[in-house]
């Protein structure tokens, strides 16, 4: 059995620490031992995207990195984005076009949507395609999920112009 | 509010109005609890040993590699089930007590489970459930429909006949009129052999089951079934005990499509849970998810039509055979849904329909989305655009001159009521701006003249 | 605690160089597994498919730069698709990591594992750069070219998983013009049915072809030089009737093969196609 390790990580902004096997997903760590459960297990292999993270600002798959490579790293998840009632606006564009059945692929979904606009603030629909690519979702057929990222760049883009600052980044 | 030609009523109601769903903002926040969510203090895990072979028969199993895994709680085998048959539909009288809980002298599909390890963590479940040692005698496996009927076919089933009994036939009959009759006077024949793969729901959530034993005896099972009551008296029944020692939580699940409702994993969670005195999780991976959970069914049809110069269907002949796998679940159902359907929404005076619930050795098939009337709605759709074709109607026209009336009588000899597809096709062809001839336009679903 | 995959690797290491890391491949003996991005060996570890007794991760030590220098570009093996698909390399190169997986994939997947896997789809654009790479071990450094790492003739992959450490990727920064065209099932996040990638050279302000070079995954089981291809369309002007001819010279390269995605009946079929839309993409590029 490999020798359990301390990693240090910042997990939505709070500095953590976690004993664990090195090689230990931390999609594992961060479900069962930090009970962060907004990340999913879908397939854990990579294909299903609900375990879809920011990493540095890069979106991930948390069963994809083993815990020992994500010591000193700045990891956002899913809970990280509302604040009690308050939604971010990706969120709130989602719940209001119907962008979600289950649920369940949706965290992923919110994470990847978050990723592309940090990098594209006003994407094509073919650009969101890409950008969501791995993310499967077997309830909508991702039509309404498509019309909630366009939703949420547009109101994105118009926060910065505005400078309205009360919805969070 | 109108659309084209929908009308809604106005009103102070939710239709025609947008509303929330009620559990949306706890999607998008992560913070809906699913079933793999729950994590309990000493929850313990369960992964199946299961068979490698399409058929066989089990010679012998062996715990003692499986039992030095660190973290090793406990196994079930057959031995350990109170009332080892795993039944859906017995539950309301329909089904047979053909399939186990756990496999005791053979499997008849890759993935059978046979022995349910229970241990602390998940991954050292796995490791003992791989350990776990089975002797096996390969038999021979069948896995095409017609072949499994044919004579000398490997034997599937315990009663060896490889095809479920529906009334003291092999197959469920419908007969309306003189099928042979008509179809000789028919002016075309249009002849279909149509086929439909076996279809996996793939939800993005497993499924799953977590249970917790009580204090006073019961069990809390949350569990992401479609069919809360249905696995709730499955497992009493498999267990032996009274219903009202299980209290089951559901209704929040990742994903369903008719692929859980079978209730195949909270009986062994709830046994292990009773066995243990702890809590289990007991959630398929997406590997078990795919080769192990039940499927839509494949099936074959062959459907002959006699259709006059005018496009009227006089007579229609099928033959189906759906593929149930190794055992039935669900699938007598979808052969009734599916003899029902057969002559769709449409008029067909003359029928013989012959449907088959086929055992092989594959996977075994269940609900989906419409299971038995989709497949039966598939092959007659391109029928009918064969139709067209044939006779040089269009494909409108085709459908328009064979829909059924009010007061038509179906094959299964169910008087129409509320007939539509009149209607339906006109406001369609409205929509999407296709002009259709003045015939049709006239026609309506009211009773037909005698 | 959680243990996530404790019961049969024993060490796990992550050596911050080179050096390092061969002198781990010498004390382990053979009896380890590298993992880079993780794309490939995480889950294998995650379920138990897969437990090496020693795992060496590959991330800290510098194996990710993009070098060019005589008119030689070396690609780090560490480099990840995002990486490539940055970095306008030759040969279709970048195109084809652009279209690796997904994007949280591309994230990490490195240009190294894609090679390891033996039917990764970065070895279509390499076969027709004529790459080499450079593999390391305790024993010694060498450069190789990629046909010889993957054999071409059975498909077995050389000396890239046992006892060395592939760390470059040697690749001619080439100004020939190139076509990558890749088909899966779906339009992304999707297994390749067939992809080639050509590279060309024209006569200047013709379609004439004075140099060639294509490589097909789709006829065999493994990524080839379609050398049948070639040598039907060097020299000549590339019209319609010589891409028909080449499509024919395409069945000779194999007859596709079947597994869970597509049949070889498909495979071949696509290859074809694949092959047509690349050759008159170039077309097109010609004055």
């Amino acid at each position: 059995m490999t020798e359990s390790i301390t990693v240090r990580f910042v997990v939505n902004g709070v500095e953590t620490t976690v004993f664990a096997d090195p090689l230990t997903s931390l999609q594992t760590v961060l479900r069962d031992q930090l009970l962060l459960t907004g990340t999913k297990a879908g397939c854990r292999q990579g294909g299903c995207g609900s375990c879809s993270v920011l990493v540095d600002g890069r979106l991930e798959l948390a069963c994809l990195r083993p815990i020992a490579e994500v010591e000193g790293r700045r990891v956002e998840t899913i809970e990280g984005l509302s604040a009690g009632e308050s939604l971010h606006p990706i969120q709130t564009a989602f719940v209001e076009n119907f962008a979600l059945q289950c649920g369940f692929c949706t965290p992923g979904m919110v994470m990847a949507t978050k990723a592309l606009l940090a990098e594209n603030a006003q994407p094509t629909k073919d650009e969101v395609i890409v950008a969501l690519s791995g993310n499967i979702c077997r309830c909508t057929g991702y039509e309404p999920i498509l019309a909630a990222v366009e939703v949420a760049a547009s109101r994105l883009a118009d926060g910065a112009q505005t400078g309205a600052s009360r919805e969070r980044r | 509010m109108n659309e084209g030609n929908v009308r809604v009523p106005a009103g102070d109601g939710p239709v025609g109005a947008s509303v929330e769903q009620r559990d949306s903002r706890w999607h998008v926040s992560g913070h809906t609890i699913y079933v793999d969510d729950v994590i309990l203090p000493g929850m313990a895990h369960m992964v199946l040993a299961r068979s490698p072979f399409p058929h066989a028969r089990i010679r012998r199993i062996d715990l003692t590699d499986a039992q030095k895994v660190p973290g090793f709680v406990r196994a079930l085998t057959a031995a350990d089930v109170p009332k080892n048959i795993y039944t859906i539909l017995g539950l309301i009288g329909f089904g047979l007590d053909e399939e186990r809980a756990l496999a005791d002298e053979r499997v008849r599909y890759v993935g059978e489970p046979i022995v349910a390890i229970i241990a602390d963590t998940r991954v050292a479940a796995s490791e003992a459930a791989k350990l776990v040692r089975i002797d096996y005698e390969e038999l021979p496996a069948v896995f095409d429909v017609e072949e499994a009927l044919a004579p000398g076919a490997p034997a599937v089933t315990e009663w060896g006949i490889n095809a479920f009994n529906f009334d003291g036939r092999p197959f469920r009959q419908v007969r309306f009129g003189d099928a042979d009759a008509a179809m000789k006077g028919a002016d075309h024949v249009v002849e279909g052999r149509y086929q439909m793969s076996p279809i996996e729901h793939a939800p993005v959530e497993t499924t799953g089951c977590v249970v917790r034993p009580e204090p006073d005896g019961r069990f809390t099972v949350w569990s992401n079934t479609q069919a809360l009551n249905m696995s709730l008296d499955l497992t009493a029944h498999i267990l032996q005990i009274p219903t009202r020692r299980l209290h089951f939580i559901g209704g929040t699940v990742g994903g369903g499509f008719g692929g859980k409702v079978d209730g195949m994993v909270e009986p062994l969670a709830t046994l292990g849970a009773w066995l243990t005195g702890r809590p289990v999780k007991y959630v398929y991976s997406r590997d078990e998810e795919m080769i192990v959970s039940s499927t839509r069914n494949g099936v074959r049809i062959y459907m002959t039509d006699g259709v006059t110069n005018d496009g009227l269907i006089v007579a229609r002949k099928v033959r189906s055979y759906i593929d149930c796998g190794a055992y039935s679940r669900h699938t007598p159902y979808a052969v009734q849904k599916h003899a029902a359907n057969l002559a769709g929404p449409y008029f067909i005076p003359n029928a013989a329909f012959d449907i088959y619930c086929v055992y092989t050795n594959r996977q075994p098939s269940s609900a989906m989305r419409g299971f038995g009337v989709t497949e039966a709605s598939f092959a007659m759709e391109v029928q009918m655009d064969r139709i067209a074709e044939l006779t040089g109607l269009d494909p409108w026209t085709v459908r328009f001159r064979n829909a059924y009336h009010d007061g038509d009588l179906r094959p299964h000899r169910k008087p129409v009521e509320d007939a539509t597809l009149i209607e339906a096709m006109q406001a369609a062809a409205r929509l999407v701006g296709h002009r259709l001839a003045p015939e049709l336009l006239a026609m309506s679903s009211k009773p037909r003249e005698v | 605690m959680v243990g996530e995959l404790a019961m049969s690797v024993s060490r796990y290491v992550a050596p911050e160089s080179v050096e390092e890391i061969l002198a781990e491949m010498k004390e382990q003996e053979g009896n380890y597994a590298f993992m880079a991005g993780g794309t490939i060996v995480q889950p294998l570890l995650s379920s138990g498919s897969w437990l090496p007794h020693t795992v060496i991760g590959l991330w800290r030590a510098p194996l990710a730069a993009v070098e060019r220098e005589n008119g030689t570009i070396a690609i780090g093996a560490g480099a990840n698709m995002r990486d490539l698909a940055s970095h306008t390399l030759p040969g279709g190169l970048s195109d084809a990591a652009r279209q690796v997986g997904a994007p949280a994939i591309r994230n990490r997947a490195t240009l190294g594992g894609n090679i390891a896997i033996g039917r990764g789809d970065l070895i279509v654009p390499l076969l027709a750069l004529d790459a080499w790479v450079t593999l390391m071990s305790p024993s010694g450094t060498r450069d190789t070219p990629i046909s010889e790492v993957l054999d071409q003739a059975t498909g077995e992959l050389r000396d890239v998983a046992e006892g060395h450490l592939l760390t470059r990727v040697l690749v001619p920064a080439t100004e020939s013009s190139s076509a990558y065209v890749a088909i899966g099932r779906k339009s992304y996040n999707t297994p390749c049915v067939a992809s080639v990638s050509v590279n060309a050279s024209f006569e200047s302000s013709t379609t004439v072809l004075t140099g060639l070079k294509v490589a097909v995954h789709g006829p065999q089981a493994w990524p080839v030089r379609a050398e049948a291809v070639e040598q039907v369309l060097v020299g000549r002007g590339l019209d319609d009737g010589a891409i028909r001819e080449a499509e024919e010279a395409m069945s000779s390269v194999g007859d596709g093969y079947s597994d869970s995605v597509a049949s070889a009946w498909y495979r071949a079929s696509m290859s074809r196609v694949v092959l047509r839309r690349a050759l008159a993409q170039l077309a097109k590029g010609r004055p």
